[in-house]
């Protein structure tokens, strides 16, 4: 990630599915609408929040551990968010 | 010298130069791409992702619209694998820097990619490894779709090899220049293999891996008699196969000659003898076999392996097409007839499996759900009905309720049109299939309601000896000769005769010449048959009376056992239809 500060959290997974490919695809469409870079690291593995690809590769399961990185202007925002997507045991419907 | 087995879908023999396809799974150039050429290369790459985008973004908003935000979001979900920049960024870099086609490059990564999600162990992103491999044809599909366009384009007489050809492209085989073709996939209830059997087009499918050992231009022999292919044939062989190729053709013209002319029984009762087809492409063939019109012209064509739902537009002009080819006979189209999993192709994984498909939610039930859909059909047969003789009816009809629903939606639609002053024909009969045993327990009831019935066989089998004639296990209790079912046609048929109603049986009994006479003996006039029975089951219609038919009726209706029934039919067949007949 270039210069910028970069923000981290960890984050407990508890989508009931975990890390599936519809929780995935929330993901992103959350990360595209800020500026910024997002990772996600689970274990060994380090995933772009942009890519559908590295998400789903991820695997993560329900109650694991994420690390989240996030770099740009509303870095906090981003985390908060992201933070409220993946605590929440159901996966919002949208 | 090679010989090569398969299963023949559709006789004839057919002798010249191999044309091998861009096959789809997946003949993939490899060969580099030059420097000047990566820019144009990348583009029709960028060309290729956004066309996929496109489809699934239809279906995205096909499926929101049917069937609710929840299983919209699952192709949302498949926009952003295609749409991912990592996936572009990997694909591109292939072709910049290793100057490997874009055919190649994306294949690479997307399998790659999918064998890694089968490694992960975990059950559910195994299963999602399929949307992987599903993306990677509908790319490939886009990224070689020219080379596939060749097929439309050929100029000399050809054999086509291919891994897979869809309905749509066998439907789309120029006969002229296309004297047969064998695939490496496929079984014989695939609709390639019954299409080209209704266009008379030598084939064998399920031939497994041979595509690598042969190149195009290689003289190669199909047998759709036997179900053998040769390649690289020797003298021998082919003076053998010349021989047995001209004997076929001049035994097909004879057979053809029958279905010249009216089937009029000995005792001058006129017998109209239409076909079922499903292809607008089959109704030029139908016709010439000598049908009198079209009984059942089947829609779901226009539902299977499309990727986004058809538009009224399409459904119009495959409905012209056919109607413009008989004129002022009768050209009857069935309503879409398949079960909700299929609509339209590509969302069958929204779906449930459900442990009773043939008892769920299929063909009318669908239609009536899913309204829209119907309406744009019905739009179309309305529009289309205005140049010709047309007839529309809707299946599986399980109650008179059932029927006055999909009526009043054809009236709406008829008000719609005229409303919005759209030509079209509101006075076109509508009937129906009677296929469940309550419609035909009913019979006398719905003869009120219809404007004419047409007996669907199969399902009317299947649903009254509750037998699945396609599970092996269950085969021999589906039987066309039981008395139960007999009773029930019996039934359809004489309510229809007492209200003075038009009634066809539509079904592969009435293709069997067995049962015609029985059929004829009940009272049926009109018969619709599949295309290659046309010119038989005339000749066998001229050969018999109706009292004579009659006399027959009679006995069977003292049989009580399914086997005596079918003994003494196949008897009697002998006597009405003797080899000397048969071409």
């Amino acid at each position: 990630m270039n210069g910028s500060i970069v923000l981290r959290r960890t984050v407990r997974l508890k989508i009931t599915q975990g890390l599936h490919i519809r929780a995935c695809s929330n993901v992103i469409a959350l990360v595209s609408r800020h500026s910024g870079q997002v990772r996600i690291t689970y274990g060994d593995k380090t995933a772009d929040a942009s890519s559908m690809f590295d998400l789903v590769q991820l695997a993560a399961v329900p109650d694991s551990m994420l690390e989240l990185e996030a770099t740009g202007d509303d870095a906090e925002q981003v985390l908060n968010e992201l933070e409220e997507l993946l605590s929440k045991p159901e996966e919002p419907s949208s | 010298m090679q010989v090569r087995h398969g299963i023949a879908v559709s006789p004839g023999v057919a002798i010249g130069p191999a044309f091998v396809l861009g096959v789809e799974d997946f003949r993939i150039p490899k060969d580099s791409v030059s420097i000047d050429a990566v820019n144009v290369e990348v583009e029709r790459l960028h060309a290729a992702l956004e066309k996929v985008a496109q489809e699934i973004s239809a279906n995205e908003a096909l499926a929101a619209k049917h069937l609710g935000k929840e299983y919209a979001s699952i192709f949302g979900a498949h926009l952003q694998f295609v749409r991912d920049p990592k996936l572009i960024e990997q694909i591109e870099r292939r072709i910049r820097e290793d100057h490997e086609s874009p055919e190649h490059a994306s294949s690479q990564v997307l399998r790659r990619y999918a064998k890694e999600l089968q490694h992960l162990g975990d059950q559910y992103l195994a299963e999602r490894a399929a949307d992987i491999f599903d993306l990677e044809r509908s790319l490939l599909r886009h990224l070689l779709g020219e080379q596939r366009e060749e097929l439309s384009h050929l100029t000399t007489e050809v054999i086509v090899l291919a891994y897979n050809l869809t309905p749509s492209e066998t439907a789309g085989l120029n006969r002229k220049f296309v004297q047969g073709f064998a695939t490496e996939k496929g079984g014989s209830t695939s609709h390639t293999a019954i299409l080209a059997g209704a266009l008379e087009i030598p084939a064998i499918v399920g031939v497994g891996d041979f595509l690598t050992d042969i190149s195009g231009g290689e003289t190669v022999i199909l047998d759709g008699n036997e179900g053998r292919l040769i390649i690289g044939p020797d003298e021998k062989t082919l003076e053998k196969y010349r021989l047995i190729k001209e004997r076929f053709q001049s035994k097909s013209q004879a057979l053809r000659k029958l279905g010249v002319g009216q089937a009029i029984t000995t005792d001058g009762v006129s017998i109209e003898v239409c076909g079922n087809i499903e292809f607008p492409e089959e109704a030029i063939q139908c016709k010439e076999r000598g049908a009198d019109g079209i009984g059942l012209y089947r829609t779901e064509f226009l539902y299977l392996g499309a990727m986004g739902e058809r538009s009224e537009e399409d459904h119009y002009q495959a409905y012209r097409k056919v109607i413009d080819t008989f004129g002022e006979r009768p050209v009857t189209i069935r309503t879409l007839d398949v079960g909700a999993d299929k609509i339209p192709g590509a969302m069958k994984h929204v779906y449930n499996e459900v442990s009773n498909p043939e008892l769920g939610l299929r063909s009318i039930r669908v239609s009536l759900e899913y309204l829209e859909l119907f309406k744009t059909q019905l739009r179309a047969i309305l529009r289309a009905a205005v140049f010709g003789n047309a007839r529309v009816m809707f299946p599986l009809i399980s109650s008179i309720g059932e029927f006055r629903q999909a009526r009043m939606v054809f009236r709406d639609v008829c008000e719609d049109l005229e409303e919005q002053k759209i030509e079209h024909n509101p006075h076109i009969p509508v009937g129906m299939m009677v296929e469940v045993p309550s419609a035909a327990i009913m019979a006398e009831e719905f003869a009120h309601e219809v404007d004419f019935f047409s007996i669907g066989t199969n399902d009317l089998i299947q649903y009254t000896l509750a037998a699945d004639r396609s599970d092996p296990m269950v085969a021999k209790y589906y039987n066309g000769s039981d008395p139960s079912v007999l009773f029930l046609v019996r039934r359809v048929l004489f309510a229809a005769r007492d209200a003075k109603l038009p009634v066809a049986v539509c079904g592969q009994m009435s293709s069997n010449p067995m049962f015609v006479p029985l059929l004829l003996g009940m009272g049926l006039r009109n018969l619709s048959v599949t295309p290659q029975s046309v010119p038989i089951i005339k000749q066998l219609v001229r050969n018999i009376s109706i009292t004579e038919c009659e006399e027959l009726a009679q006995k069977c209706y003292q049989l009580d056992l399914a086997r005596d029934i079918e003994t003494f039919l196949r008897g009697e067949l002998k006597r009405f239809l003797p080899d000397r007949d048969l071409p």
